[in-house]
């Protein structure tokens, strides 16, 4: 009869080298079953000035854009700067209008609507080449063959945001001209609820066709200067009031009152000019409302703006 | 040390050590067991260095993918839930690690974490593990770092990949080791399995090779025991043309010559040890006939021996005696008395052994036929005597007697046997006859003794009847003389003194006559002047004259010639002494004499018609006259025989070879 012992032992060794069960101390525990409610976030002692991007570009596009700016707002104002930044322009005008942040960059649907529903305040705005205007640019892929609205029956086109004035409200205006809706006009329609994923959309195919902030296009392809070779700009809208600095009704006057001074000082301290590069913003200037007057006007051919 | 390690140069003495210990162990189990561990350990080894070796490459390879793909989905989660977190849509943060979780099973949880350190969303539900928070973290220049954690539920690698540059916090996925351990163990049992699938393969297949090589080795080692016991008449048997095969073949070839060789060794040992008896059986009978004892004792004795040596129960010697007419029993064992007088009166040679005596060979005969004394005679137990074995006493070619064995047995002696007893009748013959050549000479010289003893007293007797024939004639005439010449002294008359003188010469002349016979007879000068023929004439003459016996007296071949004066004398008185017997005990009238002298011997022989005698008996009682005869004529070299025969007369020869006689002559 065979004896056990030497095979016994070899099936151990054997059992052992492959189980790999080596022990690995020196690496953290954690129990994953031992839950908390996570902790309140607790109040800074230094309340941040709160500032509102609308989303006229992608939030993290904003985010970059608009950081230069923040640090510059925050050096001068000795407290910190927190960015804010919601999809929509409802949700932006909800913070403005409820006090929860104190400063916002609103498009210019956003302000008319704004100032009309709970006072928003214009404090600012910028002066791009030397203008304070903007315009609405209905864009196709540089391949389509379509030259104007007309040319887009039927087919797929992206909105920004639907309070957008260039991103919506104008083409919106150009479709009802030819007699439609965009509803029946367009085969499909789809909201972006920022310009430069639209002009990405055309770019990439997935629209064959989209309106844009004239600023944000300039901005965009001087950036990625890969969209303008895939896109081509097809129509130009009238001017319109540029989308303006404003202050929540709730922000005390002293602290505006200051703001608009750094603002629009900005352009004198080399600071802030290189701040002001950042958004490609030749300087921040006072602006009457009247200059939104247009985009009331647009408002009235396509229909009021309601919130939500 | 062992064997093995011997024939390994070159080991240091620790690893010799080594290998002696495990030569020990694995030396001492069977062929069976050696093969099934090599095969066992062989498959073993090969399924464990498989097995690990696979489980090494996969664990590296699946390890390799667990980080590609949780570096792929953390910064994934991070690159898609910046937008998300910058317009603080937690719920679609939350949305998105939900998504995240649901989509990649290895991941255990998924969270974000604020730049201040807060959790804005996470997948753990109703609340959250605070210290997973701590465990890793990012720098923002970093792709991403991986952390690996244990947890209740096993290993878990956490990687945390910074939010836009870590503006917008950072993502952090938990993916588990878990699936890649299961898959590992799958695979490893798998093989594990195939190993113990193939092992169990292998044990089967190196049970049949140890059936294959064992069988015929174990077969042999029956035939190898079989051998040693002594049993040569098995074979291993041929089962390939293998190795095994021809050491097979050998073996075979070994048990055929050890066969052999067996076989001749004990046809050796039974030809050495019959041998051996043989000389046994022939010593023992030498020793038996070597003493000088009595020739029936020697006989008896020898028998004895004989019987005892050769494991046989009864037997006798018979020996011929008065040349070769009468049977005598010498000696019998366990032979009844009255069976060997029924041999001694009538049975030898006359029975069927008789024949031995013309074939000089010893003769097993049976079946006995009623004429052998030994027919239906009881041995011992009540065994019938079925055969007789009857060998001849042999000496110089003459049956002298028979040694006898009686066995119930008809196949108690062999061929061997029978040669034995052969030699030992030859054996035998010799003694006998050297036992009678020696009683011979015992009677020959107790004769001489006697004879010389004769030879004094009738020198005596001679010189007393000389004495008394010198003084009854000589000395009486001599005394008359003397007394006739004192008388003539007194005379004075010249014619009283003539008369006187012519008395005395008469009684001289008388007195020299009486002196002249006895010198005659004392010595017959006849002989010396001449010859024996003459001499036996004038004494033949002198017989008839003296005695009343006519006898005849012829001589052929002498003329011319003599013999030496020993050989004329010793026959002048041979021829005086025999005519003196005849006159003195055979009462014959006639005897004749005949003296011959041819080419090859001088013979002289006297013839008588008396009443002749017994020659043994005459001999036993040694008559001297016979045996000074029989010793004149040896002294010569010659020989004397005497034939007599009761009523019809008594011969007497006596042969002297001529070359025999001429040379004494010349001495």
């Amino acid at each position: 009869m065979k004896k056990p012992g030497p095979w016994l032992g070899l099936s151990l060794i054997l059992v052992l080298l492959v189980s790999g069960c080596a022990p690995r101390s020196d690496l953290p525990y954690v129990q994953l079953s031992n839950l908390h409610p996570l902790p309140a976030a607790a109040a800074g002692e230094v309340v941040p000035l709160r500032v509102a991007v609308a989303a006229v570009i992608s939030p993290k596009g904003t985010a970059e854009s608009y950081q230069p700016l923040l640090g510059y707002l925050s050096r001068k104002l000795d407290r910190p700067v927190e960015l804010v930044q919601r999809r929509t322009y409802a949700e932006v005008n909800d913070l403005i209008e409820r006090g929860e942040v104190d400063m916002a960059f609103v498009c210019t649907s956003a302000y008319v609507i704004g100032r009309r529903d709970f006072g928003m305040e214009l404090l600012v705005a910028p002066q791009v080449n030397g203008e304070t205007v903007y315009y609405s640019w209905l864009i196709v892929p540089a391949g389509s063959s379509a030259r104007e609205m007309a040319d887009l029956r039927g087919k797929t086109f992206a909105f920004t945001d639907p309070w957008s004035s260039t991103g919506r409200m104008y083409p919106t205006s150009l479709v009802k001209a030819l007699g439609e809706t965009p509803e029946t006009f367009f085969g499909r329609t789809l909201f972006t609820y920022s310009h430069d994923d639209a002009i990405r959309a055309v770019a990439n195919g997935v629209a064959d066709g989209a309106a844009v902030d004239s600023l944000v296009y300039q901005f965009a392809v001087a950036r990625e200067p890969w969209l303008s070779e895939q896109t081509k700009v097809i129509h130009r809208s009238p001017p319109f009031g540029i989308p303006p600095v404003v202050t929540s009704p709730h922000l005390r006057p002293q602290v505006r009152a200051n703001l608009q001074t750094i603002l629009l000082e900005m352009a004198n301290d080399p600071d802030g000019r290189r701040a002001l590069q950042a958004l490609d913003v030749d300087r921040f200037v006072l602006i009457d409302d009247t200059a939104y007057d247009s985009v009331r006007t647009l408002e009235s051919q396509v229909g009021p703006l309601v919130l939500k | 040390m062992s064997a093995l390690t011997d024939r390994l140069p070159g080991l240091s003495p620790p690893a010799r050590r080594l290998f002696d210990r495990f030569w020990a162990a694995a030396g001492a189990v069977s062929v069976r067991t050696k093969i099934l561990g090599i095969v066992l350990g062989l498959v073993l080894m090969l399924g464990a260095g498989v097995t690990l070796q696979v489980r090494t490459t996969l664990r590296n390879a699946l390890s390799h993918e667990l980080h590609n793909r949780g570096v792929s989905i953390t910064r994934d989660v991070a690159a898609r839930s910046v937008d998300l977190i910058l317009v603080h849509d937690l719920y679609g943060v939350y949305q998105l690690l939900q998504d995240t979780l649901t989509n990649n099973e290895d991941v255990r949880y998924a969270f974000i974490v604020s730049p201040q350190g807060e959790v804005l969303a996470h997948t753990f539900g109703d609340g959250f593990p605070l210290e997973l928070v701590g465990v890793n973290a990012v720098e923002s220049a970093e792709r991403y770092h991986l952390q690996k954690i244990i947890t209740e539920e096993g290993a878990i690698w956490d990687f945390a990949v910074p939010i836009f540059d870590g503006r917008a916090g950072v993502a952090r996925v938990g993916l588990s080791e878990q699936a890649m351990q299961t898959t590992l163990g799958n695979v490893t049992r798998q093989l594990l399995i195939t190993t113990i699938v193939v092992s169990l393969v292998g044990v089967a297949a190196a049970m049949f090779l140890t059936w294959l090589i064992t069988r015929p080795v174990l077969d042999l080692v029956d035939v190898t025991r079989a051998v040693a016991r002594g049993d040569l008449s098995q074979t291993a048997p041929h089962w390939a043309d293998d190795e095994i095969g021809l050491l097979s073949d050998s073996f075979n070839a070994m048990i055929g010559d050890l066969a052999t060789a067996r076989a001749e060794s004990e046809a050796f040992n039974a030809e050495l040890l019959r041998r051996n008896r043989e000389l046994a059986v022939l010593n023992e009978v030498a020793q038996a006939v070597s003493r000088q004892q009595d020739l029936d004792e020697m006989l008896d004795n020898a028998l004895r021996r004989v019987l005892d040596l050769m494991n046989l129960e009864a037997g006798w010697i018979l020996l011929l005696e008065a040349n070769g007419t009468r049977p005598r029993i010498v000696c019998s064992v366990n032979i009844p008395a009255e069976v060997a007088r029924r041999e001694e009166r009538g049975g030898f040679p006359h029975c069927q052994c008789g024949k031995l005596i013309e074939e000089r060979r010893p003769l097993f005969i049976t079946p006995l036929d009623e004429t052998c004394p030994v027919y239906g005679l009881c041995l011992a137990d009540r065994r019938v005597v079925s055969g007789h074995v009857a060998v001849p006493l042999i000496s110089k070619s003459q049956v002298l007697g028979t040694l006898n064995i009686a066995c119930a047995n008809p196949k108690c002696l062999s061929d061997e046997d029978l040669q034995l007893l052969g030699a030992i009748g030859r054996q035998l013959g010799v003694a006998v006859e050297n036992a009678r050549l020696w009683e011979e000479v015992r009677q020959k010289e107790a004769a001489r003794g006697q004879l010389l003893e004769k030879i004094i007293t009738a020198q005596e007797e001679e010189r007393k009847r000389i004495a008394r024939e010198l003084h009854d004639g000589a000395s009486q005439s001599l005394t008359s003389l003397m007394v006739g010449l004192k008388v003539l002294e007194g005379l004075h008359s010249p014619a009283e003194v003539r008369q006187h003188l012519s008395n005395l010469r008469d009684v001289a002349a008388e007195t020299l006559e009486t002196v002249h016979d006895m010198a005659l007879e004392l010595r017959p000068s006849v002989l010396d002047d001449v010859g024996l023929v003459a001499a036996l004439d004038r004494y033949v003459a002198e017989y008839q004259r003296r005695f009343d016996v006519r006898v005849d007296s012829r001589a052929i071949g002498f003329e011319g010639r003599r013999l030496p004066p020993a050989i004329e004398t010793t026959l002048y008185r041979i021829v005086q002494e025999a005519l003196t017997n005849v006159v003195r005990h055979s009462g014959a009238q006639h005897a004749s004499v005949l003296l011959e002298w041819t080419s090859r011997h001088v013979r002289a022989i006297v013839e008588d018609n008396g009443c002749g005698f017994d020659v043994s008996s005459a001999r036993q009682e040694r008559k001297l006259g016979l045996y000074g005869m029989e010793e004149r004529a040896t002294l010569i070299g010659g020989s004397l025989r005497i034939e007599s025969q009761i009523g019809v007369g008594t011969t007497i020869v006596v042969d002297v070879p001529v070359i025999e006689a001429l040379a004494r002559g010349r001495t």
